[in-house]
């Protein structure tokens, strides 16, 4: 049997704390092991938070739409927002040697994500970024 | 969020008690930047045996306060780490920029040595 979800998240940082309840409320009720979740949590963090800061063209409402589907084998997400065309995967892996030589300050976010994930994946649709996720539960 | 500090000698400690992600990123930059300035300690320990969760945010903390140290010609330790926790540390490689271990007793032993 599949499940579904969807939010509607106000584009700022303040709205981001009660998605994470909702979300955690929702997470319990699907039963996903404590990984899984914190997988899952670290996506929102690193991709809502981008979509915060790449920011909002004017006469957009400034909201994310957050989509989430379980099915009792994998977690699927779409995150949803009207900004500016911007592809997280886009960018190739960070040579993570050569940052911590120069100490370089951020850059690993959606490696993180592509990292945690089984699969990701971006398009633009009409005027919208949909960035997909999939996470496998076993 | 808490973050408690202390500051013992020649080193200080600041232990995490929640999550660290973007919503907590900007009030424990504060916190550990007030520490830094007012104790002038160049060998810091983060104890993070109470912390829950990290993200990129977090490892933002933990680099940027490294570097900080780095230029006093200090050293930033990190205890405690719990399994979520470390493996965003193994995943970025970050694990090998900072001194682990795994009990606050054994990283403040190397600290005060």
């Amino acid at each position: 049997m599949k499940s579904y979800a969807a939010y509607r998240v106000k584009s700022e940082l303040n709205a981001l704390a009660p998605f994470t309840e909702s979300v955690t409320e929702l997470f319990g009720n699907w039963h996903l092991p404590a990984q899984a979740r914190t997988d899952l949590f670290l996506c929102f963090d690193e991709l809502l938070s981008n979509v915060i800061k790449y920011g909002t063209p004017l006469g957009v409402k400034p909201e994310m739409f957050v989509q989430l589907a379980f099915d009792g084998t994998a977690v699927k997400i779409d995150i949803i927002d009207e900004g500016p065309e911007f592809d997280p995967f886009s960018k190739p892996d960070p040579d993570l040697a050569a940052y911590r030589d120069e100490l370089r300050v951020g850059g690993v976010g959606v490696y993180i994500v592509k990292q945690v994930m089984d699969d990701v994946s971006y398009y633009r649709y009409e005027n919208r970024n949909i960035v997909s996720l999939l996470k496998k539960i076993s | 969020m808490t973050i408690s500090q202390e500051v013992k000698g020649a080193f200080a400690v600041i232990a995490f008690d929640g999550r660290l992600d973007i919503m907590q990123y900007d009030a424990s930059e504060t916190a550990v930047n007030t520490l830094l300035e007012s104790s002038g300690v160049a060998k810091l320990l983060f104890d993070c045996e109470k912390l829950s969760f990290v993200s990129s945010a977090g490892l933002r903390l933990f680099m940027i306060t490294l570097k900080k140290l780095s230029a006093r010609g200090g050293v930033l330790a990190i205890s405690g780490m719990n399994p979520a926790v470390r493996k965003i540390f193994d995943i970025t490689g970050y694990d090998k920029l900072f001194k682990i271990f795994d009990t606050r007793d054994a990283a403040e032993s190397f600290l005060a040595g």
